[in-house]
């Protein structure tokens, strides 16, 4: 995360995976252990070493971000019909599949670019105004 | 059989002419007059809220009756939103508490020391790592004064105040969800809201829950249509009823026809009348004035049972009963209520016009009418008097020594939705519907602090236990300070420098938290309308009422266990005590005494028209002794059996009087020999088309009807028993 504020960004680690009742899981190991669930309507953390629970409802515009890092954790791939612009972009570092919303007035988070190499998806960046940026690296399992 | 075709293409026209100019009315004013409780009911914001509660046992189906209902409510025309959970906040709504925070969340001057500053920053870095501060993240950075983190928090335990389970509020029990519905902004339709009521329940079972709703829109829609229902029902069996009988008995279908025309255009003439004088029928008038011009049905039948001279006097003997009713009726014009006034001209026109036609198509029938065996039903009493006077003394007793009165209450709730009531009440916190405390200001600043000046009083009275809670809007927002008591852009800049360098940030960001700062102090000052563009605070501005210049919020009470107390309270904080019901009650109160006066100078009216009209002192004071002791048994065995009268009561006993008047009158009679047994019978025809279209009345499921079904009912009955007990031979006798 990466914020014009912060001199450096703030890192965490963790692993994304899909819950038995379909919600999209974020295990964090670090800097704190915390498991965040994501489901039909809310956003749970769980920080149980802290007794800490919280659930948000999900903002309206958080859908196209969260369906994609969904699709990506299931490995589900888009569908024709679900609204997006999806193009693809060359470089001689790998390749990028910026997504956004086909309708123009819809609340999004901003365009989302998926970041790969042949076969191999390296990241997912956020870009948001006022120069905050959320990258998610992905790493292989070990 | 020409006179009744030609009566019969008169009301057709007369029908006709009805249709197309009458107004139909049902205004609760023209009850109570314009009386603030009345005005503009069912047309404010928070009129439009209806709770819906989805239960089932399992949380499966549940959530899927929640979802199905939800989809399905928000195709309605009749709906503008449904809330089924905690929302998040808009990206409109973050920018707009963003920009207005210092006005609603304004920072203490110990929030804006470098130290305290460095913390939240510390705090925001914090949460800069999870995924629910993805909305926020940038904006907690930006405010280091912590101003909208609290706002934030603020904002969520306010929609907190429900329990929730996966996102849906549930109740207590956590066997329901609930539903927040709000209702367009349309006039209000009772067939409308009560059609889109069955529609939701029946949305509900498909998906294997039971819906229970509750809102004021969708209680008066239900009563109407339960009501409406329930007078069809009456008015269809005892109509099918009535005509069977009056078959049965009078064995010739021009004979019915001569039975019932006189009254459907008696009815008919009596609702074009009022529409002219008044420009109007009230709801009131047509449906209470319609049932009591059946006693017209009694003109014909007295005529018919008799034939050459005897007619003629039974002629005269019908115009004296109409009008003798007829004043009692009108004494309802002292009243000075719209509808009653309505009720009165509507029934005395009825009843005369009914009376006229009667003696128009009264024709000689084929067939001499069923005899109905009611003297012999009847037991012999040589001292009717004496048990007159008895049963008036008992009716005085039963009423003196009454139970106090019940709560007064113009239409009664049916059973299903004081069911429905009761059970949301257990699965909700619900604020009083009584009692409230109004705040005024004249600006929201203004409202906000006349409502923090309350609130430390009010944490008072919950610390004693009068309430359990309190809402309103100075519970969710601080009253802002005057924005110069902030530090200017230049101190805050320097603080937030300091600030920054101390939680291990770049310094250089102060100057965009400088450049939000300034935008925060000069933004421009909250209006009720920029609440009410929010849907997250709707549920705040609806409860606040804007009239010219003037803001006003009525504070929801929680569990009030001494209303006194909070009016002593109220008093206190300068702020107005509201009991919602008092002047409901009080209304209904006047009004019941209202009628209660007029109902007796009516009574003596008509009393005294007959002692003119028969000219025999003796004879009408025996005619109103039966009809007092009947009224008086009427009334004690009323209220034995069903509590105090109410108001439709009162009237019905004009009719309860009208038909004693009646039925005295031909008991009574003697110039033509028909005295006695062909007088009974005629009484007794009468008296079975009266107990058959009040009695079905009495079995009806609406509480309204059956009080007045009732009470004319055992009138009737009292009236024909007082009057059969002793031949009218012997009854001419006594003094």
């Amino acid at each position: 995360m990466l914020h014009p504020a912060l001199d450096r960004p703030v890192v965490s680690r963790g692993l994304l995976d899909i819950g038995p009742q379909g919600q999209l899981i974020r295990h964090q190991t670090s800097p704190v252990e915390e498991v965040t669930s994501i489901g039909k309507r809310l956003i749970t953390v769980d920080r149980p070493q802290d007794a800490y629970r919280n659930s948000v409802p999900i903002p309206g515009f958080m859908d196209l971000f969260l369906a994609v890092l969904r699709e990506v954790v299931e490995g589900a791939g888009g569908r024709e019909d679900d609204g997006r612009i999806v193009t693809l972009s060359n470089s001689p570092s790998g390749w990028t599949v910026t997504v956004s919303a086909a309708n123009s007035d819809a609340d999004t988070m901003g365009a989302l670019a998926l970041l790969g190499c042949g076969e191999v998806l390296r990241a997912i960046a956020l870009d948001l105004p006022d120069g905050e940026a959320r990258r998610i690296a992905f790493v292989p399992e070990r | 059989m020409k006179r009744l075709l030609l009566a019969f293409t008169a009301l057709v026209a007369l029908v006709g002419i009805a249709v197309a100019t009458v107004e139909v009315r049902s205004d609760v004013a023209a009850l109570f007059g314009e009386h603030q409780v009345t005005t503009g009911a069912l047309d404010t914001p928070s009129d439009r809220l209806t709770i819906l509660a989805l239960s089932a046992a399992d949380p499966e189906p549940r959530e899927r009756a929640t979802d199905a209902v939800a989809a399905m409510l928000l195709a309605e025309p009749a709906v503008e939103a449904v809330m089924t959970g905690p929302v998040a906040p808009s990206r409109g709504f973050l920018d707009w508490l963003w920009q207005h925070r210092f006005q609603l969340m304004p920072p203490a001057p110990e929030d804006l020391e470098p130290a305290a500053m460095a913390e939240e920053l510390e705090e925001a870095r914090l949460m800069l790592a999870g995924a629910e501060s993805l909305a926020v993240a940038d904006k907690l950075l930006t405010d280091p004064t912590g101003s909208f983190a609290r706002l934030l928090a603020a904002v969520s335990t306010t929609a907190a105040r429900l329990d929730q389970e996966n996102g849906l509020w549930v109740s207590k029990g956590r066997d329901a969800t609930l539903l927040f519905i709000t209702l367009a902004d349309q006039p209000f339709d009772a067939a409308e809201i009560s059609g889109l009521a069955d529609r939701i329940r029946g949305a509900a079972v498909d998906a294997g829950a039971n819906a229970d709703l509750l809102g004021p829109r969708i209680i008066s829609a239900e009563v109407s249509q339960f009501t409406a229902r329930g007078s069809m029902w009456s008015g269809g069996i005892a109509s099918a009823l009535l005509l069977l009988t009056l078959a049965w008995l009078l064995r010739s279908g021009p004979a019915v026809g001569a039975v019932l025309l006189p009254v459907a255009i008696g009815v008919a003439v009596a609702v074009l009348a009022v529409q002219a004088i008044f420009g109007s029928v009230h709801a009131v008038a047509l449906g209470f004035g319609g049932a009591l011009c059946g006693l017209g049905l009694d003109y014909p039948l007295h005529l018919s049972a008799r034939r050459g001279e005897a007619r003629k006097q039974a002629a005269r003997l019908v115009l004296i009963g109409a009008l003798t009713t007829s004043v009692g009726f009108l004494a309802l014009i002292g009243s000075g209520v719209e509808a009653l006034v309505q009720t009165g001209v509507f029934v005395a026109t009825g009843l005369s016009v009914a009376a006229i036609t009667a003696q128009l198509l009264a024709v000689q029938h084929p067939h001499p009418a069923r005899s109905i065996p009611a003297q012999s039903l009847i037991p012999k009493w040589r001292h009717r008097r004496v048990l007159e006077c008895a049963l008036i003394a008992a009716g005085v007793v039963a009423v003196l020594t009454a139970p106090a009165a019940r709560p007064q209450t113009l239409f009664p709730l049916p059973e299903h939705l004081s069911a429905a009531i009761d059970r949301i009440a257990g699965m909700i916190d619900l604020p009083s519907g009584r009692y409230g405390i109004e705040v005024e200001g004249s600006s929201l600043t203004s409202l906000l602090e006349q409502q923090r000046a309350l609130a430390s009083e009010l944490d008072g009275a919950k610390a004693d236990g009068v309430i359990s809670g309190y809402e309103m809007l100075a519970t969710v927002f601080a009253i802002p300070p005057a924005l110069d008591s902030l530090p200017a852009p230049d101190a805050f800049q320097a603080a937030a420098v300091a600030a920054l360098d101390r939680a291990g940030m770049k310094p250089a960001f102060a100057e965009r938290q400088t450049a939000a700062y300034r935008v925060a102090l000069d933004a421009p000052p909250m209006s009720l309308d920029a609440l009410d563009a929010h849907a997250e605070l709707r549920a705040l501005s609806a409860g606040i009422e804007a009239t010219e210049g003037t803001l006003r919020e009525a504070v929801r009470l929680y569990g009030v266990s001494d209303a006194g107390a909070l009016k002593r309270i109220a008093e206190q904080a300068g702020a107005r005590f509201v009991d919602r019901a008092a002047p409901v009650e009080a209304g209904l109160s006047d009004l019941r005494r209202t009628l209660i006066l007029w109902f007796a100078i009516g009574g003596a009216a008509s009393i005294a028209l007959l002692t003119l009209a028969l000219r025999d002192f003796r004879r009408t004071a025996g005619i109103a002794l039966t009809c007092a002791a009947a009224l008086s048994t009427t009334v004690g065995l009323s209220t034995l059996l069903l509590g105090p009268i109410d108001m439709f009561q009162i009237i019905a006993l004009t009719l309860v009087t009208g038909i004693g008047i009646d039925y005295g009158l031909f008991l009574t009679h003697q110039d033509d020999g028909e005295t006695g047994h062909p007088a009974a019978h005629s009484v007794a025809l009468c008296a079975a088309s009266t107990l058959i279209a009040f009695g079905v009345m009495a079995l009806s499921s609406v509480e309204l009807l059956q009080q007045i079904g009732l009470t004319v009912s055992l009138g009737v009955m009292t009236m024909l028993a007082l009057n059969l007990i002793q031949p009218p031979e012997t009854d001419r006798a006594l003094p």
